[in-house]
């Protein structure tokens, strides 16, 4: 079975500064579940990341069940601070 | 309800031609304070996760104004620098009667510091 796509993970806001980065590549997490993804970015960051961290995709927010497709491109999004 | 969005780098200039059928205009600039969290600064620095934070807004507006009908909603969020006493955010409310406008003005505050992503990236000292 050929492996799924990886998602790709756009880090956003304060937390790019805190990560070094604007994007990552996340491994499919197993059943396309935000439990294993969250998990596996855990591992990819090993530091502490900021709580309420919330997923997004094509500009709106994931609801808490809502299943990862492979190739996914997901924002990070940290607590806002607008206005 | 018409909406009208822009998030900009420039400073916020919003005039309006109000309606004859509008009878409250309500307008909210939230300024830039000199005082951030005890540091007395010159400028804050916003950054927005632009098409999401304006998909957001939108789609707040049109969920608000289901339940408080407005004529017309302006928002104008800065990006970048803004130096303290300039307007980081404007909001202008065009409604047949107060109520609806400030309901309408002030939830949507609300839920701009819960879920649209714009952020303070830094505070720059004076």
């Amino acid at each position: 079975m050929s492996t799924p796509e990886p998602l790709r993970v756009l880090i956003l806001g304060p937390l790019r500064d805190q990560l070094g980065c604007a994007s990552a590549s996340v491994a499919f997490p197993e059943n396309g579940t935000q439990a294993a993804f969250w998990k596996a970015l855990g591992e990819k960051f090993p530091v502490e990341l900021p709580k309420h961290l919330r997923l997004a995709r094509e500009n709106e927010f994931l609801p808490a069940d809502a299943t990862l497709h492979p190739g996914d491109e997901l924002a990070l999004i940290p607590p806002v601070s607008g206005g | 309800m018409t909406v009208d969005i822009l998030l900009q780098r420039e400073p916020i200039v919003l005039k309006t031609d109000v309606p004859p059928e509008a009878g409250a205009v309500v307008r909210f600039e939230g300024r830039v304070r000199a005082d951030e969290q005890g540091r007395t600064i010159r400028a804050l620095v916003y950054e927005a996760y632009q098409p999401m934070a304006e998909r957001q807004i939108e789609k707040i507006l049109r969920e608000l104004g289901a339940k408080h009908p407005c004529l017309s909603v302006r928002v104008r969020h800065r990006l970048g620098e803004v130096p303290v006493g300039d307007a980081a955010i404007v909001i202008e409310t065009l409604a047949s009667h107060r109520s609806e406008a400030f309901a309408l003005t002030a939830a949507f505050m609300d839920r701009l510091k819960q879920d649209v992503p714009i952020w303070k990236m830094k505070a720059l000292d004076a």
